[in-house]
């Protein structure tokens, strides 16, 4: 119920989507963290009525989400890579390891 | 210092929202390059160098169009940068022709983007792209240039009026250009009524995805003599300039366009025709404030008197929003109708106008576009 947001272990800058070297200090050693949460900067509304967030965790890390309930800008929602998370509201943040995770835990 | 490069002709090969079956990738470059070179009076044999952009010319690559037009080379490269591929290319090519590793190039980009090409292209556009946002569900950069447009309105106070009044002249433009898919009389009212696409974007600020391909020849200032030709006084570019970690408000440019004016030896106010990258109207926004095109003066109301009066002409040809978006020729679209512009080749639109500047943008990361470019021309006589 978190996302993977990757985090520098030599500068502690955070990035997503995940990096293959640090961009603020070229480090190579980079892990990932989870994090529960996020702001909802804005969102859209596409036909079928999919709602698409720009959604903040931490200072500066931004994703791009599904809004999953209502959730006006500035609001804090739980932020999630599992498609089988229920809660409402909820930001989803597709990631492709996230069934074969769930599978082996 | 300027450079030594010339463009000497320009082609397009006609744009349509449907495509006849016979229309592949393959055939509608061959038919801009044959244009291209037609309009500079050269022949294929006359070609020693290509570069090429396109997202469904595969399984075939540069070198397969070059062996099936019959060109022997010394130069070659594909360019892989979608809406910025004109103007990266170019930039490579003005250093070929005067290094004298080739003397005769032509750079073309374009695909058949029928709705299954387009839908494949945005479902695999890279690999974030795959794997966070098509999943959403999400078919295309709509809802990051809707959001994107939020962030710019909040930002610089502009109204859903003021990119109205940016659309409705392209419209008004593409009136003008037998070559534009849609021409037909565009209203304010019509803009701000249009179906609602992804808030607060409607059908108007998305460009419509058509089949089409467009060509440039480059050469040298000593090659091409006294013909007919358009100088490239400066040519930069920048590619992630921010990691996707801002607000995207920038296009890339800012951090070049100095760099570019001083190459140049001219500044932004001596521009007299302007094509801008549009694949929506606050990226249009976006790279007239960051060529320095704005200056100081108040943006809503450079968008009004300047732009859309024609007082500075920008998008010419109607731009991507109403002549079409022709996959990987968006960005060599302003390339042909600046040089079209400045060789007194536009027909009904033709302006008055001896300096031009062309901008590309393109290759959407995860949030918004991630590659930038400018080019500066010349007419010459």
């Amino acid at each position: 119920m978190s996302v993977d947001v990757q985090v520098c272990r030599t500068c502690s800058t955070r990035w997503f989507p995940h990096r293959l070297l640090c961009p603020s200090c070229g480090g190579s050693s980079l892990a990932p963290t989870h994090e529960e949460v996020g702001v909802v900067e804005e969102s859209t509304t596409l036909a079928g009525g999919v709602v698409v967030a720009t959604v903040r965790v931490g200072p500066d890390v931004r994703l791009v989400a599904r809004l999953h309930g209502a959730a006006p800008p500035g609001s804090t929602v739980p932020v999630t890579h599992d498609p089988a998370d229920e809660r409402r509201p909820r930001a989803h943040v597709p990631h492709p390891d996230y069934r074969e995770k769930t599978t082996h835990e | 210092m300027t450079t030594s490069a010339c463009l000497i002709g320009a082609g397009e090969s006609p744009y349509t929202r449907h495509p006849e079956p016979g229309a592949t990738t393959s055939h509608v470059l061959v038919d801009a390059v044959r244009r291209a070179l037609a309009d500079a009076g050269l022949r294929s044999t006359d070609v020693d160098g290509l570069g090429l952009c396109s997202f469904t010319l595969g399984p075939d690559h540069a070198v397969d169009l070059a062996w099936r037009m019959g060109l022997r080379l010394s130069w070659l490269m594909q360019g892989t940068n979608g809406g910025a591929s004109a103007g990266s290319m170019l930039q490579h090519a003005v250093r070929a022709v005067e290094s004298g590793d080739a003397s005769v190039i032509v750079l073309v980009a374009g695909d058949r983007m029928d709705a299954v090409a387009f839908a494949d292209l945005v479902a695999q556009y890279n690999r974030a792209t795959a794997e966070h946002l098509t999943p959403l569900p999400m078919a295309g950069p709509n809802a990051l240039f809707a959001m994107q447009t939020q962030r710019q309105m909040a930002a610089t106070g502009l109204e859903a009026a003021d990119y109205g009044r940016l659309v409705v002249a392209q419209r008004q433009w593409a009136a003008l250009n037998p070559g534009a898919v849609y021409r037909n009389a565009l209203t304010l009212e019509d803009y701000l009524n249009a179906p609602v696409v992804a808030p607060p974007l409607g059908r108007y600020d998305c460009v419509p995805p058509v089949t089409g391909a467009d060509a440039v020849v480059v050469t040298s200032e000593d090659r091409a003599g006294s013909a007919p030709r358009v100088r490239v006084r400066a040519v930069v570019a920048r590619y992630n300039v921010d990691d996707q970690s801002g607000p995207g408000l920038r296009s890339g440019l800012e951090v070049c366009a100095d760099e570019l004016w001083d190459t140049a030896g001219l500044g932004p106010d001596d521009a007299q025709v302007v094509s801008v990258y549009d694949d929506y109207p606050s990226m249009v926004v976006a790279q007239l404030v960051d060529l320095g095109l704005v200056g100081d003066r108040p943006l809503a109301g450079f968008l009004r008197d300047r732009v859309a009066s024609r007082e500075l002409p920008v998008n010419t040809s109607g731009g991507q929003l109403s002549a079409g978006q022709a996959g990987s020729a968006g960005g060599m679209h302003g390339l042909v109708e600046v040089t079209r512009q400045l060789m007194g080749r536009a027909g009904e639109r033709q302006v008055e106008a001896r300096i031009g500047v062309v901008s590309g943008y393109g290759m959407v990361l995860y949030r918004f576009g991630s590659c930038a470019n400018a080019t500066v021309l010349e007419a010459a006589a």
